[in-house]
């Protein structure tokens, strides 16, 4: 009688190979792109591409969790339907007067008549905004239909806004997502600070209000905006600048920008032809007067309007080095986030840092498989060693399944597949030890195996059930490196069941039909 | 082939519940100690759970200490927490989260912190930053200084956040503790799954009280170290109370104290075994590993003597406490009427003296052998042939109820 059925060694010698199969790329350098994004250095051909991702925490990069400002959405919200608003009505000749706040706006009407067909026409260009009315006055707020779908509407704006500006930068493979309500997560490997893509950059500019100065700057058709750091000198003090609310222009009118250095540094911009026009109306008309560049709340530069500007060619100059006049082009290229964002978490691991880790761990794996080998061999002898080759034929199966998957490796991770070089051969441990009792209970050798395989088969499915249980928990709860935590020691488990109870018993079985010994050597 | 060595005895005959009143002492002392420590000294929460601003910093040279905290103070933003971390030209440093009235100026003011320290330490940059910033130089014709500061780890976390992530760690952690509980219900008696939640509280609660008292940093991975500690010590315990159960059901004539040694002196060297090769591979960790996750490298390593010390001492003890009997087991195969077989079974085997069970004879090759119940036991309807041993019919029996519960 044999103890292999055939096709035992076909299905663990299938598994075994495409487990070498998946693991083997992992071998060869990662596969890189240049700028086309045609690969430099990849793997070669019978290989398929997978690898193993590396998480943030051992190839470095930037961790970002970002919560978008909605009292910002709503704001501009309301901004919107007292421009868009005001404008279609005065163009249907309508006369009114509009005052924006950050939760609605008031149209003030002739009378009440004027009242109502100024309302229908507003509702036919915001239909899920709030409409109250008070004889000649029209008060629109946002109500619960329009914030859900301008809070939609902008997070994802947002969202897609970051991606283009990392985009910009040539950056490799962000991965930018929407978490939740408001927030969304920016992972980008290899860059330490991401600062710069997440500023709201509203570019705006105004004329400077040169009677303002005894005006009440509260007045809702004036701002006072002080002078941004960038343009002070050290030690001087900042200036605040009187300005009209209405703008000339704003940045979504910026077609194409860049960097002028040819007497000093500064940023240039051209308008599109809407821009153009109401540029070329906005200095005609205030020819003597200042302008106002506004970034952000803060007027970045204030040049004099010497003549009709024509063009739509814009120049900001005073106070940039190049380096930032250069980000500064790029990102005003990629237009203005859709609402301000607020960093709550933030995690950036250096390269360096990174490939010590995965050096580091690398050695406390190897190291750790060194310890537990010798000790298995030295415990159970043959045993041990057919026990040792199922150990390390699951570290490849094991790396085989991650990388099939693309699962991500994080330095928890590391420790996760440390953790199941140590526990792997626990499956073992327990069978072995059942053989052993077998035997010593006087049952030949293909008996006590036989006998010690059946009887600790349910307890090490119960033992490691429970075990995948927790790390399940830990994977739908924990983030990022402890999630791959999680998904090393669960597919750990797996493999490690697969290698204990088929592999390890097939070269028994494969032993015993050799050399059909009398008595086992354990 | 080499001498095998045999760390841990092959018969070993410890009367483990012997000193379980010592020992349920012991466990009941060890899990009030950390609640008394976790209440009056706390834990030393890392920046996930509390908040704040972390800098890992290697420096050109070597620095002290004090001089830098110093320089980090003087930035006029609180007096930050600096360690010396690995080498003589690392520190760490955690500024606490500043004290703002609304989350959006403490989120500015994170942010001016940041600044000032990258302008007080001027970033050696590396990688894709590196290239950005020399193409960028490069392109305006300016010299491009590199800055001489390592930053190896920049971590923020908001006050929102922190309690975000600190009640959804409490929360795995109870759910994995009730979902491991129903799990070990659904396959043994009840009293089992009492033991074995009472035993994961136990090692969890004890965890938590070792950081306490030494002071370790407790973070997110801290959370992840418990959870898996409550699965290693859960597969500790699951291994004990099957062959418990498996004990049980062939002595039920013997008082449980005495069939709960029998079980833990049989899976003994499995459970040290085991215990074994885990601690070996955490040393290497421990010993070789990367230094960020040293902490939780120690939570495991305590992780797996606590959880089996307490599959051995505590939550076996539990049973007896709980007031498991054998002969709970031996009522359930006689009521099987259905099963012929199992009946058939249990009749015979309660014809078969304890005794006379574990007498042995010595055969021709020397080795003891058991005198099994060959001419007693009934036909094994499956198989051709008397059942064997005592083994085989456990595991009979065992396939026929899989759940061994009402």
């Amino acid at each position: 009688m044999s103890y292999t059925r055939w096709w035992q060694p076909v299905l663990v010698g299938l598994v075994v190979l495409a487990g070498l199969y998946f693991a083997a790329p992992n071998l060869f350098p990662r596969t890189t792109y240049d700028e086309n994004n045609q690969p430099k250095s990849f793997v070669p051909a019978p290989f398929l591409q997978f690898q193993v991702n590396l998480g943030l925490d051992l190839q470095g990069g930037s961790y970002r969790l970002v919560r978008v400002d909605l009292d910002d959405a709503k704001a501009s919200f309301m901004q919107d339907v007292q421009r868009i608003g005001s404008n279609t009505l005065r163009d249907q000749g309508v006369a009114l007067r509009a005052i924006a706040s950050d939760t609605n706006v008031r149209f003030q009407f002739r009378d009440e008549t004027a009242m109502l067909g100024g309302r229908a026409i507003l509702r036919e260009q915001f239909p899920t905004a709030n409409y109250t009315d008070e004889g000649s006055v029209l008060t629109v707020g946002i109500g619960d239909e329009a914030f859900e779908a301008v809070k939609q509407e902008t997070v994802q704006s947002v969202r897609d806004t970051i991606e283009r500006r990392i985009d910009a930068f040539g950056l490799t493979e962000p991965s930018i997502r929407i978490q939740g309500e408001d927030r969304i997560l920016i992972e980008v490997p290899g860059v330490s600070n991401i600062d710069e893509y997440l500023e709201k950059l509203e570019l705006s500019i105004h004329i400077v209000s040169q009677a303002g100065a005894t005006r009440n700057p509260n007045e809702t058709l004036f701002m006072l905006l002080p002078d941004s750091d960038r343009v002070l000198a050290p030690g001087e003090q900042p200036v605040q600048y009187l300005i009209e609310r209405q703008e000339c222009v704003n940045g979504s009118d910026i077609q194409g920008t860049g960097v002028d250095a040819e007497r000093g540094i500064a940023v240039t911009f051209t308008l599109n032809s809407r821009g153009t026009k109401d540029f070329a109306n906005c200095t005609r008309n205030n020819i003597g007067e200042r302008l106002a560049i506004v970034l952000d709340g803060e007027v970045i530069s204030a040049p004099n309007v010497n003549e009709a500007i024509n063009t739509g060619a814009v120049q900001i100059s005073g106070g940039f080095e190049f380096n930032e006049a250069k980000t500064l082009a790029t990102l005003l290229g990629t237009g203005s986030l859709a609402a301000e964002v607020e960093s709550i978490e933030e995690r950036v691991v250096g390269p360096g840092l990174g490939a010590e880790s995965i050096r580091s761990g690398a050695i406390a794996c190897l190291v750790a498989m060194g310890l537990v080998l010798v000790f298995m061999a030295f415990s159970y002898g043959l045993f041990g060693m057919m026990a040792n080759v199922a150990l390390v034929v699951n570290l490849v199966l094991l790396l085989g399944l991650l990388s099939l998957f693309g699962a991500t490796l994080t330095l928890p991770g590391i420790a996760g597949i440390v953790l199941t070089v140590g526990m792997a051969v626990d499956a073992n441990v327990l069978v072995f030890e059942r053989v052993r009792e077998e035997a010593r209970a006087g049952l030949d050798p293909g008996d006590s195996v036989a006998g010690g395989y059946g009887a600790a088969f349910s307890t090490i499915l119960d033992a490691n059930l429970t075990t995948v249980i927790a790390a399940i928990l830990l994977a739908a709860f924990g983030t990022g490196p402890i999630q791959g935590f999680a998904i090393t020691l669960t597919m750990g488990i797996l493999t490690s069941m697969f290698t204990a109870l088929l592999l390890t018993r097939l070269l028994i079985n494969l032993w015993l039909d050799a050399f059909r010994p009398s008595k086992l050597p354990m | 082939m080499f001498p095998l060595i045999r760390l841990f005895p092959q018969d070993s005959k410890i009367d483990f519940l012997g000193f379980r009143r010592i020992t349920l002492v012991l466990s009941l002392v060890l899990i009030l100690g950390s609640v008394g420590m976790f209440f009056s000294r706390g834990l030393n929460l890392g920046i996930d759970f509390k908040g704040g601003l972390l800098f890992d910093l290697r420096f050109s040279e070597a620095i002290s200490i004090d001089a830098v905290k110093d320089d980090l103070s003087a930035l006029g933003y609180g007096t930050p927490e600096v360690q010396a971390f690995g080498s003589d030209r690392d520190a760490k440093v955690v500024f606490a989260t500043p004290s703002a009235p609304t989350e959006d100026e403490e989120i500015a003011q994170v942010s001016a912190i940041k600044q000032a320290v990258r302008a007080l330490y001027p970033p050696k940059l590396d990688g894709e930053d590196l290239e950005l910033a020399q193409a960028a130089a490069t392109e305006g014709n300016v010299e491009f200084v590199n800055g001489s500061v390592e930053y190896r780890r920049v971590e923020n976390v908001g006050s929102k956040i922190s309690g975000e992530l600190a009640q959804k760690g409490a929360l795995a952690t109870a759910l994995a503790l009730l979902a491991i509980a129903a799990y070990i219900w659904f396959r043994f008696e009840w009293q089992f799954a009492i033991a074995a939640l009472l035993a994961l509280t136990h090692d969890v609660i004890t965890t938590i009280g070792l950081f306490s008292v030494f002071q370790f940093t407790f973070d997110l991975p801290t959370v992840a170290a418990i959870l898996t500690i409550a699965g290693y010590s859960i597969n500790d315990t699951v291994v004990v109370f099957d062959r418990a159960r498996e004990e049980m059901r062939r002595y039920n004539e013997r008082p449980v104290v005495d069939v709960l040694n029998i079980a833990l002196n049989r899976t003994l060297s499995r459970t040290l075994m085991t215990s074994l090769t885990t601690l070996l591979a955490l040393l290497a960790l421990f010993a070789f590993g990367p230094l960020v996750i040293r902490d939780f490298t120690i939570a495991l390593m305590w992780g797996v003597v606590i959880g089996t010390y307490s599959s051995l001492f505590f939550a076996t003890p539990l049973l007896v406490v709980m007031g498991l009997s054998a002969r709970a087991f031996d009522k359930k195969i006689v009521d099987d009427d259905e099963d012929d077989y199992a009946a058939q079974l249990a009749a015979a085997v309660t014809q078969v003296d304890d005794d006379e069970i574990r007498a042995r004879v010595r055969t021709d090759d020397g080795e003891e052998r058991p005198v099994e119940a060959e001419m007693i036991l009934p036909e094994d309807p499956e198989n051709d042939g008397p059942v064997q041993g005592g083994r085989r019919r456990t595991r009979k029996t065992k396939k026929k109820r899989p759940l061994g519960r009402k």
